[in-house]
Order: structure tokens, then sequence, then C-alpha cells
């Protein structure tokens, strides 16, 4: 039957209505040719206008990626702020100077240095400490890194508040031309003034307590409504200049000078005098004690330690070096040693400044405590 | 003498909408068109022109969307388009008639002199019988059917015009030959039905 269906004859048709179907059907194909070249068209501008759209947002977004991402990095490479300006305060970065108007804001990212004019004032804020400029002072300030945040005084007065509750534990120092001064939470002020043509620095502690060092040797430790000054004696503490056997004027000498006929010495002269080898050893002592602070301020606490021993070897009966020895070791969790060197230092210096300290570290690691 | 261009010349210029060849594709393709609606119907219809227009329609849109994929000749691609126009028709023509009866007015087909009118009138009714079954069938069944059995299309052919593979298109045939035989009550012949 399906055969059948297939062998059906097709009748033929009316020539006329042959033609006027052809008429009707061709011009139908025709139309539909166009319509559908058309769409097609149409539809390859729609892709394509789609394909440029999705291009484009693609492109935006990793731009607005890219810049969010800049901002950030920007943003974290900020370690410090002027603000609060009042009159005419010049900021250099990277050799580029700029002028603070009144109420204006400049972010550090790397180091910079700040003038404010005679009449001019300018508040410095990092994360730990906020700075005030006084008028005509000139502060340079390097970048902050996880050990230290520095400023460096070359002329004026800087009043400091440093956040002893912030969790970060660097130390702040502010660096004149002949003191450091270093601090972990107090507020003061530090002043750098010229004295009968003499640079003399000048600190006055609010609150808290600070160490004043020069040339890496603890001068002075401060407390609250303490003074300081480079040019005298002070007066309400005394200070804890390293104890040399047998202390002769020449080992008072500044470095510089020390330094100085150090030279002269190595030019040929016969033998050192007496003062001369005296200022020899003050400067070598000043040296590996530097050497010690500085791998300390890097984080390098079994090198500091290392140095320290090597120094009180050489130089036995150095306060500060044995302070320093027996934190480095707690910080190295040698609790034993520690406690050594801190009953060491008990004995030797009974009224020391750091005597609470090493009493409770010598107590805390004694036999009854530990049981 | 102008040379007839060839399939491949007239799909490309469907393709880059070139309508003048809308008359040349007419001529080469009428014929298996209205021969293959003709089949699907058994008659020409009151709509006959129509379904040629849409069936010419449908093979412009497939070429110009290339799911024509120049295996098989153009006419061979054009009979399956038009059988699937017409079943599509015919499908909904049988939804229809339940409202409409769309065949009247149409003349008969005349009886040519000298056959058994009795006989002539039982084999139109059988195969008006066979196009209803068809019409209800599944499409793809009895348009597979219908290609290979009514047009004597081969399977492979088949296969290429609606786009399955060779043993797809031989199951969609053996089914709708079983489909087909259950609803004419036929029993299905003892020895496996081997498509050609």
């Amino acid at each position: 039957m399906l055969r059948r269906l297939g062998n059906q004859v097709v009748p033929v048709e009316d020539p006329e209505h042959v033609e006027r179907r052809r008429e009707q059907v061709v011009a139908a194909l025709s139309r539909s040719i166009r319509a559908t070249a058309d769409r097609k068209r149409r539809a390859f501008r729609t892709r394509l206008l789609w394909t440029a759209g999705l291009a484009a947002s693609l492109v935006l977004g990793v731009g607005i990626a890219a810049q969010v991402r800049h901002t950030a990095v920007e943003a974290a490479a900020v370690f410090s702020t002027v603000a609060e300006v009042s009159g005419a305060v010049v900021v250099t970065e990277n050799g580029q100077s700029r002028v603070l108007s009144n109420g204006s804001e400049f972010a550090l990212r790397t180091q910079g240095e700040i003038e404010t004019a005679p009449e001019a004032q300018a508040e410095l804020r990092s994360q730990k400490s906020s700075v005030h400029l006084s008028p005509a002072t000139k502060l340079t300030v390097p970048p902050v890194t996880p050990v230290e945040e520095r400023y460096r005084l070359a002329v004026g007065r800087v009043e400091l508040s440093v956040d002893k509750n912030s969790p970060l534990t660097r130390s702040v120092v502010v660096e004149t031309p002949n003191a450091e001064v270093v601090v972990h939470g107090t507020v003061f002020a530090v002043g750098v003034s010229s004295r009968n043509k003499q640079t003399v620095t000048e600190v006055s502690v609010t609150r808290g307590s600070v160490w004043v060092l020069q040339r890496g040797s603890q001068v002075a430790v401060l407390g609250a409504g303490q003074h300081w000054s480079s040019d005298a004696e002070p007066t309400s503490v005394p200070p804890t200049v390293p104890s040399l056997a047998a202390p002769e004027p020449a080992a008072a000498l500044a470095p510089s000078e020390a330094v100085s006929r150090r030279e002269t010495a190595t030019r040929g002269l016969p033998r050192p005098t007496a003062a001369e080898t005296k200022a020899s050893t003050l400067a070598e002592q000043s040296r590996m004690f530097q050497e010690a602070i500085d791998a300390r301020n890097r984080g390098e606490d079994a090198r500091s330690a290392e140095l320290f021993g090597r120094l009180l070897q050489r130089y036995p009966n150095y306060e500060e070096a044995e302070v320093q020895l027996f934190r480095a070791q707690k910080r190295l969790g040698r609790t034993t040693a520690a406690a050594a060197e801190a009953r060491r230092y008990l004995a030797l210096h009974p009224q020391g400044f750091a005597r609470d300290e090493a009493r409770e570290l010598a107590l805390s690691s004694s036999p009854a405590q530990r049981r | 003498m102008q040379r007839a261009p060839t399939d491949e010349e007239l799909i490309e210029a469907v393709q880059r909408g070139d309508h003048q060849v809308a008359s040349v594709i007419y001529e080469r393709l009428v014929g298996v068109v209205d021969h293959t609606l003709y089949r699907v119907f058994g008659r020409r219809e009151v709509d006959h022109d129509d379904l040629v227009q849409a069936a010419f329609e449908q093979i412009v849109v497939t070429l110009s969307r290339r799911s024509y994929a120049r295996a098989c000749s153009l006419r061979t691609w054009a009979s399956s388009i038009a059988s699937h126009v017409g079943f599509n028709a015919l499908r909904s023509r049988r939804r229809e008639r339940r409202v409409l009866d769309r065949e009247a007015g149409i003349e008969a087909e005349p009886i040519r002199a000298g056959v058994d009118v009795e006989g002539e009138a039982s084999a139109r009714a059988e195969l008006e019988r066979l196009r209803l079954q068809l019409s209800e069938m599944k499409s793809t069944h009895a348009e597979a059917v219908f290609l290979h059995d009514v047009l004597g299309h081969e399977l492979a052919e088949i296969a290429l015009m609606t786009q399955v593979s060779v043993s797809a298109a031989q199951s969609r045939l053996v089914r709708g030959r079983r489909e087909l035989f259950k609803r004419l009550d036929y029993v299905a012949p003892r020895r496996k039905t081997e498509p050609s």
C-alpha cells in the first residue's frame, strides 16, 4: 500500500494556475532570501556589538581591579601623614618639594623631609606615634621598618606622643645631631638649637620615660617631668655612661675627637699617649655597642646576644650592655642564661637603672618559682 | 547559451542574499516539492500553493542557516523539507477537521473510465486511511517511513536529510513501520523487516 502511495500518478496542473503560482512563489522567495540575509546581517551586527560591549566591560573591569589594587598598594605604602598644617610647611619627597597650606594633608611613602616656617606648625601621624612640629623645625622621616620608627631632627623642636597600647612593637627613636632618644610609650619633647656655635639637644619628658643615647651609649634615663640637655650635665638623673674600670678625663671625649686622634696616631706618630689609648678604647667600645644595637634593631636577637657577650668579655662592667644581653637572651627564650645574667647584673649594680626588671627575671627563673 | 548554475552556486547565492536566484531555485525544485506534497495529501488541497510557498521558504531558511550539509542533492533535500511541511500541515488539518470541514468544495479526483469503480473507491479509502495513520504517528517515524517507502530514498540519504545516524534512521523506519502496521491492524510479517 505504501508502494501504491509512492506510485500514485500526479495529475498535470492548469498552465495558467502554474504560472500564477510561479509568480507568487518566486516573489515570496525573493523576499525571503533578502529578509534572511538582512536578519543574518543584523544578527552579526548584534553579535559584534555584544562582543565589543563584553570586551569593553572586561577591559573596564580589569582596569578598575588594577586601579583598586594600585590604590590599595599605595595606601599600604603610606607610613606617615602630615596633617593639621598651619602656616607654610614644605614637604620634600623624592627630591620634589611641595608647600602645604592650611588644613591640607600629605601622605609620605618614601623618606620625606618636613620643614616648618618660623610661624608654621604641623602634625605628623604614624600608626604608633604623633609628632608635633613647632615653628622653624626641620625633620627628616625615613620609612618605618618593623623594628624602628625613626625621626631625624636637624633643628627646631618636636613633641612626640607615642601610643604605648599600640600592638606595634617597634621602637620610636628621635635622632638629633648629637643624641638619640629612644621611647616605648610616652609623651616628650625634643629640641635642637644652636648655642655658642654648638648644636644642643634638649629632651623634656611629660609622661612615661625615655632613654637618651649618645653614640650608642645610654647617657640618661628620664622620667616624667625630667629634662636633659646635651649642653650640660643632667640634673635629675645621672647619666649611666659605661663605667670603665679607671675613668679618666680623656675617656669622656667625644668619638669625633677620638677618631681624629686615632687618625693622627695612624699617621706615624711614634706612640700613642695614655689619653689617646683611652679615647681609642672608648671609640672601639662604642662601635661594638652600636653593632650589637643594630643587630637588635634588625630583630637578630641571637647575633645581638653574641655581640653583647663579646663586648662584655672585652669591656666588663658595662651596665647598658649587661642589660641588653639579658634582654636578648630572654627574647631568645634562654631563660636560665637570662636569669644568670640578671643576677650578675644585680650583684654588680644593686642600684642599676634596670634593677627591677633584672630582679623579676632572676626570680622568675628561681627553682622555687619553677616549682 | 548560458550555463545553468549548479546546486553549490545556488546555495552560495542564497547565503549571500542574492534574491535573483529565486526563479532558478523555483524552477529546479518546484517539481519535487509539488509531487511530495501531492503524495502526502493524496491530492492538491485548496491551500496547495501556500504549502508550496511555505516549503520553498523553509528551504531558503535552511540553506542560509547552513543546516543543509551538502551531502545529498538539493532535490533530495527539498523533498525532505516538503514532506516535513506536508506532514505538519496534515497533522494540524486533522486537529482542525473537528471544527471545519476543509475538504468541502475540493473536487474529488476523477475516476478513470474503464476501471472498477468500487475497487478504485476502496483503494482510495485505504490510501486515505494510510495517510490518516501516518499523520497521527510520531512525526520522525512517519517521515522515515514516508521518505523510504513512499518517496524511495535510501536510508543513508534519510539519515543525512534528517541529520541523524544511519542506525537511528533505520530504527525510526523499523519502529515507524511496526506502528503503522499496528494502526492498520495488519499482522506483522514473520520474516524480519529488511530496510533496503
